[in-house]
């Protein structure tokens, strides 16, 4: 530092302050000069986490600090208070966090070991979505949890999971829409566990996405659907894929959103209605339903979306779904 | 950046903020809306807003309206962005980024955002309604030569409180320019404009350095941007504050009415060419501006 009698706090005792001005944060008035000692702390604490942007991080000090929030357990607290805490600091704790959370000791990841072992954590982060002014500092740390594949399956495991379901649906945008990525990361990310979830919840799942597919919220219905085809059409997820286009309520919903007025929605619903189509083994049901429309969806096919002649792909699978439903 | 942030900020304090000239500036468009003061929330339904004025397009894809927030009567800036304008993903994830932006700022000098939320297939969203609206717009029409100097210092001075704000914040604005600096009739000076944001904090650590897809700033943007051959850092907006307060001071920039591939080439081969106007800017304006705008990144 430029003055050599400033002293720096140690990382001992910025956890400590933290610590403390977090307990003061419920009394009327010390909660001003609590909340002033906090912004400063984490700016602090961040300050060794992250570097100062021109030096980097010095790794004991990251080290002994990291030893300190983990031994003064003040990761929890900082989660249970942040709605409490200053804007900028709260931010400063998602920051705090995702460094941390990316933290690696060999091959193992301390942090995420320790939010596994305290599921509080994670419910907390989750119920941040019915806070809008936590909801995306609280969004961004749970993705960073999710990245690790034990907390992920912790999240989908818990009945929390099914909380996303409506937070996908809150009528603020930017809320919704976080809530949408933590979702779709959530099922994307680890695929050799979401599709043993999908296999064994299947019927809870669907039922509750088919409702994500109906909703009356364009930019929900538009995202939920476009999720869908590459969920579907993911090979990890073959065994559900298959049971989804066996059955013909999804294939008439399909159709229906197929003819949706917006037509952004058809385009996204033609990707999860060709699987139903190029299927080699349609179940009964199924082949009824395509040969009883036949003609209407040889002649609705060949003039849909036909202003995209640049995308070839669609227009070969196009040529291909209309070829197939005239041959059944 | 340090170096020439000082350089201008010393500038600047020659000029010191000459609010009261600012505020005598009186521009009759809409009616002031007054100092807000934010509620605890705005509700996401349509129905509780009344849209009073249409003010009109805003960055080619939305829309603007000073509206009445129904419930506590307050005035408040209504945009929509209709998202069947395009028909890829790109406009509803791009929508998206830009109010998860706003809503991760907080400064004086950059525009509040309250609220958003979907109808039909439309997102609106609601901010701070800025009665006078963007400098570009006001030189438009009342001061087609550029502002005088000291609205103009002033006004860098305020953009220049928020480009530390965000820089700070290690996000890189990237489209800085006077269409997006808005002026109420107090002469508070907002930021706008935050869709092409980028953020150097990732990962858990600090990026030295980004790449993005070049916009329609082309005009305002620097060089390294241009080229679009490797990646950039904070100044970025260092050039484009000194294209911007050129523009201010003498309604246009350099490179006004030049055709796309003119800029581009005379971007990346030769320094910013000299600005035609018969209008003088003191000399210490000039070396700021001089200072901004240079070629290579690291000497601004």
């Amino acid at each position: 530092m430029m003055f050599g009698f400033v002293k720096k706090k140690t990382p001992l005792d910025l956890v400590k302050s933290i610590k403390e001005a977090l307990g003061k944060l419920g009394s009327a008035d010390s909660r001003r000069k609590a909340n002033e000692d906090i912004s400063k702390n984490l700016v602090s604490v961040k300050g060794i986490l992250y570097g100062d942007g021109v030096t980097d991080p010095s790794p004991e000090l990251v080290a002994q600090l990291s030893h300190e929030i983990y031994n003064s357990d003040v990761m929890p607290l900082l989660v249970a208070n942040i709605s409490k805490l200053e804007f900028e600091a709260k931010k400063d704790v998602s920051q705090i966090f995702n460094n941390l959370l990316r933290r690696q000791i060999g091959t193992r990841f301390p942090t995420a070991e320790y939010i596994a072992a305290r599921p509080d954590v994670m419910r907390i982060l989750l119920s941040g979505y019915e806070n809008q002014d936590i909801a995306l500092n609280c969004g961004m740390i749970l993705r960073e949890c999710i990245r690790h594949e034990v907390l992920a399956q912790q999240l989908l495991e818990s009945p929390n999971f099914w909380k996303f379901f409506s937070y996908v649906e809150l009528s603020t945008f930017d809320v919704a829409s976080d809530a949408f990525a933590t979702f779709k990361d959530l099922l994307t990310k680890h695929k050799s566990i979401v599709a043993p979830f999908l296999s064994s919840k299947y019927d809870e799942f669907f039922a509750k996405y088919t409702d994500l597919l109906n909703s009356t919220n364009y930019v929900t219905k538009r995202q939920s659907l476009k999720l869908l085809g590459e969920l579907l059409l993911d090979r990890t997820n073959y065994a559900v894929m298959l049971k989804y286009i066996g059955n013909p309520d999804n294939l008439k919903l399909m159709m229906n959103l197929l003819r949706d007025k917006s037509r952004n929605i058809q385009f996204e619903a033609f990707h999860v209605f060709k699987a139903f189509v190029a299927n080699p083994n349609k179940a009964r049901p199924i082949t009824d339903i395509l040969v009883k429309n036949k003609e209407k969806l040889v002649a609705y096919l060949s003039s849909f979306h036909n202003d995209r002649a640049d995308d070839e792909t669609f227009a070969d699978e196009k040529a291909f779904l209309i070829k197939a439903i005239q041959d059944l | 950046m340090k170096v020439s942030l000082v350089f201008v900020s010393n500038y600047l304090h020659r000029q010191r903020p000459l609010l009261r000239q600012t505020r005598a500036l009186s521009f009759r468009r809409v009616e002031s809306a007054g100092d807000l003061k934010q509620p605890l929330a705005y509700s996401p339904q349509i129905k509780d807003y009344e849209l009073i004025t249409d003010i009109g397009g805003v960055g080619d894809i939305s829309y603007l309206y000073l509206a009445k927030y129904i419930p506590t009567e307050e005035l408040v800036a209504l945009s929509y962005t209709d998202l069947t304008l395009s028909p890829d993903y790109e406009l509803v994830d791009e929508m998206i980024r830009t109010i998860r932006n706003s809503r991760l700022c907080s400064h004086k000098n950059i525009l509040p955002y309250f609220t958003s939320f979907i109808e039909n297939e439309r997102v609106w969203s609601v901010t701070l309604p800025v009665a006078t609206g963007s400098c570009r717009g006001i030189m438009k029409e009342y001061y087609p030569d550029g502002l005088d100097e000291p609205v103009v210092a002033t006004i860098l001075r305020e953009v220049l409180n928020a480009i530390v704000y965000l820089h700070e914040n290690h996000m890189i604005h990237n489209d800085l320019r006077a269409d997006n600096i808005l002026l109420d009739m107090k002469g508070n000076v907002r930021v706008t404009g935050l869709r092409q944001l980028v953020s150097l904090m990732q990962d858990g650590g600090y990026l030295k350095n980004v790449f993005s897809i070049l916009s329609d700033n082309i005009e305002w943007a620097a060089p390294e941007i241009m080229a679009q051959n490797s990646n950039f850092d904070e100044k970025v907006d260092i050039y484009s504050f000194g294209i911007t307060a050129m523009e201010l001071a003498f309604g246009h920039t350099p490179f006004d009415e030049w055709s796309p591939v003119k800029i581009l080439l005379s971007k990346l081969e030769y320094d910013c060419p000299g600005i035609k106007t018969t209008k003088s800017m003191p000399k210490s304006f000039m070396k700021m501006v001089r200072a901004c705008i240079r070629k290579n990144p690291n000497e601004r």
